[in-house]
């Protein structure tokens, strides 16, 4: 446990040093993953008070459901989000490794996880004090939102940090083929990778909808899933109109 | 007693404690017991207004509690969001000294409102008026907020000279802590308790979201 707390501290305090560093080869992937599980979990948890105290009978399951919820949310995400960012990355000469991509972005998803996981108590604060449910829907929303965008911007320092040519290396081995010029992959990171974050943010979207509720209507009883019908942007634009209906 | 004044003063004059580099931990904690002892006496006025007829020592202890409990809790509350977020943007060493510069907002705010409170109390003494003692008191925390506003951005300077993320994070600091103050307030209420209410420790019909409430205020005016 103490461990765990360390690299994720670790991470936070030097983000880009240590992913650059030789890619967290000091980080083991199974301490980020269980970290993210407890985090991510550690925000259901409070993102399920609502469910307790907007009804006149507390619901535990929506509790419950939020802490599994939650981490599944993220690592489905990273699952299937992984292959397209290694596939582009190496596309782009990258020197990182299979595990060493994976790693970086368990990385990235756990920092933004502890990101989501700090904004924990004011979810909860909010969800003590207030009945309306689309209202605590957007605050989610934006919540995670924020996070994900911070957690983006990490992962977008650090793949430009390793998936810039070694300069130092070319020293001592000759690199079979010519790096190509330092402006001209960086605008093909740049590039690919703008088309990568949205896959990303779509994903992560679409995968929050798949599993929702995670707020459920006081009005309506639990359920552990929703139907299939509509989708996150209609969902989130139907929250925003109904706020103050 | 005589120990807090001069506290006080020392923070007011950023001297003795508030002077000295690498103190960060007395100061976190003096500053502390600043914001829970002038917090208090603002909200013994503030909830002075019925006097002491009846059940009005309930009230005056109640407002007494809450004030601090209104600036520690909102603290408490943005304080792992924060910390977090400046350990994102690689300002984790200069932590101590970021909390003590948001820290100061409430500080200097607290006393404000404690330098404010007797000319609050004469205004509680000469009216009657409900809706009156609620302005009032609405205006003193607005001028009390500005001081302190004014307080942050002088402790922050330094840090912004450090290293500019800091105006940044000095900027995401305040959209949290009004974001939670405010409801924070509204869930606290009431903090002068209407004349024509029993007393009550926190008003159960409107246990309810501020922002929600404020545009459905917004709403019914402009549909009459």
């Amino acid at each position: 446990m103490r461990q765990l707390w360390r690299q994720v501290d670790q991470l936070l305090r030097r983000q880009e040093s240590a992913l650059a560093d030789d890619a967290l080869h000091d980080v083991r992937a199974s301490y980020l993953a269980v970290g993210i599980v407890l985090l991510a979990a550690v925000y259901g948890f409070f993102m399920g008070w609502y469910a307790i105290f907007s009804r006149a009978v507390p619901e535990w399951r929506q509790v419950a459901a939020d802490m599994w919820k939650m981490p599944t949310l993220f690592l489905m995400t990273l699952v299937i989000c992984f292959p397209s960012l290694y596939v582009f990355s190496a596309l782009l000469g990258s020197r990182l490794s299979f595990a060493q991509m994976l790693r970086v972005l368990l990385a990235i998803v756990a920092l933004t996880v502890t990101v989501l996981a700090s904004f924990g108590p004011i979810v909860g604060f909010f969800a003590l004090s207030t009945e309306n449910h689309p209202f605590m829907v957007l605050l989610n929303v934006a919540f995670c939102a924020v996070a994900g965008v911070l957690g983006v911007g990490v992962l977008w320092k650090a793949l430009r940090i390793l998936l810039a040519p070694k300069v130092e290396a070319a020293g001592n081995v000759p690199p079979l083929i010519q790096p190509p010029l330092p402006s001209q992959s960086d605008r093909q990171v740049k590039s690919l990778f703008r088309v990568w974050i949205l896959i990303y943010a779509v994903v992560g979207a679409q995968m929050g909808w798949v599993l929702r509720p995670f707020i459920s209507d006081p009005k309506a009883p639990f359920m552990w899933f929703c139907g299939k019908e509509g989708n996150f942007f209609l969902g989130v634009w139907h929250a925003l109109v109904s706020v103050f209906s | 007693m005589t120990g807090l004044f001069s506290t006080v003063d020392e923070f007011l004059r950023t001297e003795g404690l508030f002077a000295r580099a690498g103190a960060e931990r007395s100061q976190f904690w003096a500053q502390l017991r600043m914001v829970a002892f002038c917090g208090a006496v603002y909200g013994a006025v503030m909830g002075s207004f019925h006097g002491l007829a009846g059940d009005g020592w309930k009230q005056i202890a109640l407002s007494a509690a809450k004030v601090p409990l209104l600036f520690l809790a909102t603290f408490a509350l943005c304080f792992p969001s924060f910390y977090v977020l400046n350990a994102l943007a690689g300002l984790r060493d200069d932590f101590p000294r970021v909390v003590n510069a948001v820290l100061g907002f409430q500080s200097l705010t607290a006393i404000v409102l404690a330098a404010l409170a007797p000319i609050t109390e004469l205004m509680n003494l000469s009216t009657t008026a409900y809706s009156f003692m609620l302005l009032w008191s609405g205006i003193m925390f607005a001028v009390a907020t500005v001081c302190g506003q004014w307080k942050m951005n002088s402790l922050y300077r330094p840090l912004i000279a450090s290293n500019p993320r800091h105006r940044l994070l000095a900027i995401g600091w305040i959209a949290l802590y009004w974001f939670v103050g405010i409801q924070m307030a509204w869930v606290l209420r009431p903090f002068v308790g209407s004349p024509g209410m029993p007393f009550q420790l926190l008003r159960p019909q409107a246990w309810g979201n501020a922002y929600v409430e404020v545009v459905e205020l917004v709403l019914r005016v402009l549909h009459q």
